[in-house]
């Protein structure tokens, strides 16, 4: 299942992102770098009654100045984090002056949308304060109304998506932006994911008793559930003859994707991880690769107990021997697991590293599973010079989705 | 570049408010249309309010106990819908092809019913009782991977989310999907469900119709769905799922299967929208360019246009189609599938499906609410006495949702 051998090669020329580890590209890399953690006590929302009360939270959430004030008033958390990182990206990539409207698209993933707001219009009525079902507010909560509010903001005007898949939702939208492109019908995309903290989400992962009650430790032995977070990344992608054409700086290249569905339980993974292992052999076929070009996964790395236990299976099955050679990491550590956006802002963090020539390390990670014989990097970034990368996303709905990325 | 591989309908299943096919199909065409009296629910103190709620559905047939209770009512739609659809189009998923098997369903919201429980729970109760059974449905992509467990199918899984035109979208990833080489066969499709909360928004919005206005008398106080009328004053809320078998025609002439249409390609574009209303008449999607690619976009006889009965899409829909069309297909039949089953997110699946069915058997099912048609809109539209066009070479199916998102899918015989 090989792209045709005409395909356009496909590169990424802007960045942009706002999450917990900081409110741009720079502060974000700089982070990764060091290892920073983001996870601490949630203030959004009044945690009283839930287990666990920490996350990785925005603190710096202004909507930008720039917008009007009847807009400004109308956006959802996610809208403005979608719009930030897509500022950024633009900004940087050029490609709005280089391109007709018409032919940027835009392919945005996300799972709770206006959520956070929504809720606080329920709770109005229930407690009587309002009579009114205040149609802003709900009608806001689509995931699709941030990618409508970033096309309005930036004119984009040619197709416009949103993709929800629970957590590997960016990941699928950074793959139909690949294929979009390879089709020829559009020049650029705006792709990536945003997502915002809510309670819906906070109280659902408290009741499965998902939630770590300290910041996450992905792979470690003593690893207790996740810890959540927020933010967005988005990418800038276009074809690598369009963007050698108008002169645009190359952060890398989107080489493949594939994507599967385990078939066997809406929040368990495959215990064999199949799902997994079919993804991630569809994303090194679509990109032509063999499992020993990869030199680094950014893992999807939840810090569940038995999220983990399958991924490293599943890396082993896919990788074999070049598997020890491999290092693996998850940010989820640092930057909490983002649901929605998880996909972009893991593979914003897997293209910083194959860009600036570092591992990001697996924050939190003290005793690595021996029997995995796998390279976690726990704790501190180093320097590595990568030619392909692999960031992998897996979701509830039994979805996975792995995204191959390489050196410009 | 290597041709790209061709893409056709062989299978079509549906929950709807005019049944299963073939029910739906004909009543449809008969111009028979699926409002109720909204009677599960407090609608307030306003007249008699009205819905097209899904009939005709009995979840049992097509899931087994076990699942079903764990299941929500959307995803139980999704599923029946997509059992129907591999049951038409004659196709068993085993185990050798469920790799190349994927899904897409497009919605807007989704399980709504049991987020508003779940919400309400959390807020009453507190979250240390928040119901964690629920709450893996409440995800978007419940639906779409609940029919990945009960089919078995593995291949790529994915929601699409894009309010009224989810559904048009999903075939459009399907398609995308098709063609790139990631599945030979994906179900694709979408809808949505009528829900308490939704109702009450759309109608704080003032997008539902208010009632019927006859002309020259009072209100009749029923809402009233009635696209391109001149009359219209609203939506009125429907519901239901429509999937769509979506095959390599290389596959599906292999395993001997006759397909009901080609899904030859589509266009998608967008223009400048309020994110909770539909675009102005002045502004136009540049589609055409798009659209004049593909094969056959010169034989378009038949046009299933999104237009729901209010003032604003229907107008826009109007200047958009001419402009499309132009002095290309100035005969071609317009037609829309909301004054039988109303508005609703994925409702454009229904649209899909319906240009499938009339490439299939020639017909196009009238705008039966149809009175006065308004002046503004210079389209030849499928009024109930216009007899069966001569011939339906291609269907364009013509989508644009709130927040100012378009599509345009074309369709045409095999």
């Amino acid at each position: 299942m090989a792209p045709s051998g005409s395909a356009p090669r496909v590169v990424v020329t802007g960045l942009g992102t706002v999450n917990a580890l900081g409110s741009s590209v720079a502060e974000f890399a700089a982070a990764l770098r060091a290892g920073t953690s983001a996870i601490a006590p949630v203030t959004l929302f009044d945690t009283e009654g839930f287990r666990a009360r920490i996350a990785a939270q925005v603190r710096d959430d202004a909507a930008p100045d720039a917008l009007p004030a009847s807009l400004r008033r109308r956006l959802s958390r996610s809208d403005v984090f979608a719009l930030r990182a897509t500022a950024e990206a633009l900004a940087e990539s050029g490609i709005v002056d280089a391109v007709a409207p018409e032919r940027v698209g835009i392919v945005l993933g996300g799972t709770t949308g206006g959520m956070l707001r929504a809720e606080e219009c329920l709770r109005a009525r229930l407690e009587g304060r309002s009579t009114r079902y205040l149609p802003d507010p709900i009608i806001g909560s689509p995931i699709s109304v941030s990618a409508d509010v970033v096309a309005d903001v930036f004119d984009i005007r040619g197709p416009r998506l949103s993709l929800s898949t629970a957590c590997s939702s960016s990941g699928n939208a950074l793959g139909t932006a690949l294929d979009w492109l390879r089709l020829g019908r559009v020049d650029a995309v705006v792709t990536g994911g945003t997502e915002s903290l809510c309670r819906m989400t906070f109280a659902g992962f408290n009741a499965l008793h998902a939630l770590s009650l300290e910041p996450c430790r992905p792979f470690d032995r003593r690893r207790s559930g996740l810890s959540l977070g927020e933010g967005a990344a988005i990418l800038v992608v276009e074809s690598a003859a369009h963007a050698a054409r108008r002169g645009a700086r190359v952060h890398a290249e989107l080489v493949g994707w594939g994507n599967s569905a385990d078939a066997h339980h809406l929040t368990a993974p495959h215990p064999q991880g199949t799902g997994a292992i079919l993804a991630m052999q569809r994303a090194l076929a679509n990109a032509g690769l063999r499992p020993d070009d990869v030199d680094y996964i950014n893992a999807h790395g939840t810090g569940t107990p038995l999220n983990d236990a399958v991924e490293a299976a599943a890396i082993r099955a896919v990788f074999g021997d070049a598997a020890p050679r491999l290092a693996v990491s998850s940010t989820k550590g640092a930057v909490g697991h983002t649901l929605g956006a998880a996909g972009a802002i893991e593979a914003l963090a897997t293209i910083l590293a194959l860009r600036d020539g570092f591992v990001p390390p697996t924050v939190n990670l003290e005793e690595p599973e021996p029997e995995w014989a796998l390279d976690l990097v726990p704790g501190r970034s180093r320097t590595a010079t990568m030619r392909y990368a692999l960031s992998n996303s897996y979701g509830f709905g039994g979805n996975n989705t792995s995204v191959v990325l390489g050196h410009a | 570049m290597r041709e790209p591989p061709r893409v056709v309908v062989t299978g079509i299943g549906m929950v709807s408010p005019l049944g299963p096919l073939p029910r739906f199909w004909e009543r449809l065409r008969a111009g028979e249309h699926g409002f109720v009296p909204i009677d599960w629910f407090d609608t307030g103190p306003t007249p008699p309010a009205t819905a097209a709620r899904v009939r005709e559905w009995q979840p049992k047939d097509h899931i087994k106990p076990t699942a079903l209770r764990r299941m929500d009512r959307f995803s139980q739609m999704a599923v029946s819908a997509c059992r129907m659809a591999l049951a038409d189009a004659a196709l068993a998923p085993s185990a050798a092809d469920a790799e190349a098997m994927g899904v897409v369903v497009g919605c807007a919201y989704g399980n709504l019913l049991e987020t508003e429980t779940f919400l309400a729970g959390l807020m009453a109760k507190g979250p240390a009782l928040a119901n964690p059974m629920i709450f893996p449905n409440l995800v978007l992509n419940a639906a779409a991977g609940y029919v990945a467990i009960e089919l078995g199918l593995r291949g790529p899984n994915s929601t699409v989310c894009r309010n009224e035109i989810s559904g048009e979208a999903a075939l459009a990833v399907a398609y995308d999907t098709i063609v790139c080489g990631h599945a030979d066969v994906v179900l694709a499709g979408g809808g949505d469900e009528i829900s308490p909360v939704l109702y009450h928004v759309n109608k704080d919005l003032g997008v539902l119709s208010p009632g019927r206005r006859r002309r020259g008398g009072g209100a009749s106080g029923r809402e009233w769905s009635s696209p391109f009328d001149s009359d219209r004053n609203g939506m009125v809320m429907g519901e239901g799922v429509a999937m769509l078998l979506l095959e390599r025609a290389e596959h599906a002439q292999a395993r001997g299967a006759a397909p009901y249409a080609e899904l030859v390609g589509h266009a998608m574009r967008s223009v400048a929208a309020p994110t909770h209303l539909w675009p102005r008449p002045s502004t136009v999607p540049a589609i055409a360019d798009e659209l004049r690619r593909l094969r056959a976009a010169d034989e378009i006889d038949v046009i299933v246009s999104c237009a729901n009965s209010t003032r604003d899409l229907d107008a826009f829909e109007a200047a958009h189609l001419a402009a499309l069309l132009g002095e290309r297909a100035p005969g071609a039949l317009v037609t829309s599938v909301k004054g039988a089953i109303g508005e609703f997110g994925g409702a454009g699946a229904f649209s899909v499906a319906v240009a499938a069915l009339a490439l299939r058997d020639r017909a196009v099912p009238p705008l039966a609410a149809l009175r006065h048609a308004d002046p503004a809109c210079a389209l030849r539209l499928a009024t109930p006495d216009l007899p069966p066009p001569e011939r339906i070479r291609a269907a364009l199916v013509s989508g644009t949702a709130r927040g100012g998102a378009c599509t345009a899918l074309l369709l045409a015989q095999p």
